[in-house]
């Protein structure tokens, strides 16, 4: 027996060697498993860190679409932290049934602060030849977005997919060249899966992933206003960068626009944001606003496709609103929806013969 | 085979073991702090 502890506890090479092998196996045992299959099914109950990772939540429900048949129509909502403020699920999914539109899916891919760039991120993962309406939420903010943030996204990705669009686009506007991707989806978003390793250790050594919630922003009491102010202070300095990178933000745009059209069947609209108008009128913003919607309104009509200005449709007191754009009022939220459906469900029309021929 | 023998295979295989399996983790905590993408933290603008 002395003799069996004498060797068990011998340093060797023969364990430096299997130490090497196993590690490696690990990684490459991990670099196979974790495909975009697997996140598709399982990304958000993985990966995501808070209840308001959207950048998971979104990632794993735009994976999940792509694999899907493109037959059921839907309702897909792109955009940032104001459009997944301003419109619930439950509210869309309520009126759509009201509207005679029960068998409409809705998805909301939403991200906080998500850039033109990564909603056209968004349109790779859509099925190609899928039906319905994609609203995308619009707002001078997201025109705003210069080079460098767009350089810094590109090196640090906030979602878990690559987008052969994006990446053309990065070429056309010489942002970027063209990323080599190796086709295994774990070395392709190995950036993305490394920093949220903590996370992943969290929810698989406690076993209660975060449950997404929807909007963080219903029925909570208004920011306090030192940080209102704060806030709206670095807001207003965002704007002042419109006229600077609004041409860039535009390209990107008609990028978006024409990869929609190009791979899916979907109805584009353009849905403006509601802003505070306390906000607008301390910083003097309606001429930047004005001058903002009116290019908007030239856009769409260019591209044939919908705007809605929300601020139109609602004529919102700043009561109804958490900050600066955040919607915290659920009767106004609400609304919002019924007005939303209201504008754009004769584009649901396709669907609604093929229901009535059934 | 002696126990001795036995002894050393066994040990290389457990000690092989968990030195890749801390090797792995120290790779991936070293990877994830130099080029994984943070964890975005939205401050509402």
């Amino acid at each position: 027996m002395q003799h069996f502890w004498h060797g068990l506890t011998r340093p060797s090479l023969t364990a430096i060697i299997i130490a090497c092998g196993v590690s490696t196996g690990t990684f490459i045992l991990l670099a196979f498993a974790i495909t975009a299959e697997f996140m598709s099914h399982s990304g958000d109950v993985i990966f995501a860190a808070t209840n308001r990772d959207y950048d998971v939540f979104s990632s794993t429900r735009a994976l999940r679409l792509k694999s899907e048949r493109p037959q059921i129509p839907k309702l897909i909502l792109l955009g940032g932290s104001t459009m997944r403020a301003t419109f619930l699920e439950g509210d869309l999914r309520d009126t759509l049934a009201n509207a005679g539109l029960g068998g409409v899916e809705v998805v909301k891919l939403c991200t906080s602060r998500q850039l033109l760039w990564d909603s056209l991120a968004f349109i790779d993962t859509l099925p190609v030849g899928a039906r319905g309406v994609l609203m995308l939420g619009v707002s001078p903010g997201q025109f705003t977005t210069s080079r460098d943030e767009l350089l810094q996204r590109i090196r640090k990705p906030r979602l878990a997919f690559q987008s052969q669009v994006q990446n053309e686009t990065a070429a056309i506007l010489t942002i970027a060249p063209k990323r080599r991707e190796t086709g295994i989806y774990a070395l392709d978003n190995i950036r993305f899966l490394l920093g949220r390793v903590r996370a992943i250790a969290s929810n698989v050594t406690t076993d209660s992933a975060p449950q997404m919630v929807d909007s963080w922003y219903i029925g909570r009491y208004p920011l306090p206003r030192d940080q209102y102010m704060d806030q709206s202070v670095k807001v207003q300095n965002r704007f002042e960068l419109y006229e600077v990178n609004r041409k860039a933000n535009f390209t990107i745009l008609d990028a978006l626009v024409k990869a929609v059209q190009l791979r899916t069947k979907l109805k584009l609209v353009l849905v403006e944001m509601p802003i505070n108008p306390s906000f607008i009128e301390v910083y003097s913003l309606q001429g930047l606003i004005s001058q903002h919607e009116q290019r908007m309104h030239e856009f769409s009509r260019e591209h044939d496709i919908r705007y809605v200005v929300m601020e139109k449709l609602l004529a919102l007191k700043p009561t109804a609103f958490y900050d600066w754009a955040h919607l915290n009022d659920p009767e106004t939220v609400r609304r919002a929806s019924q007005s939303v459906v209201s504008k754009i469900a004769d584009l649901f029309k396709e669907y609604q013969q093929h229901k009535r021929s059934m | 085979m002696t126990w001795e023998k036995l002894g050393f295979l066994c040990g290389a295989v457990v000690q092989g073991v968990f030195l890749g399996l801390g090797l792995f983790i120290a790779i991936v905590e070293l990877l994830s702090s130099q080029i994984g993408t943070q964890i975005f933290r939205y401050q509402g603008f």
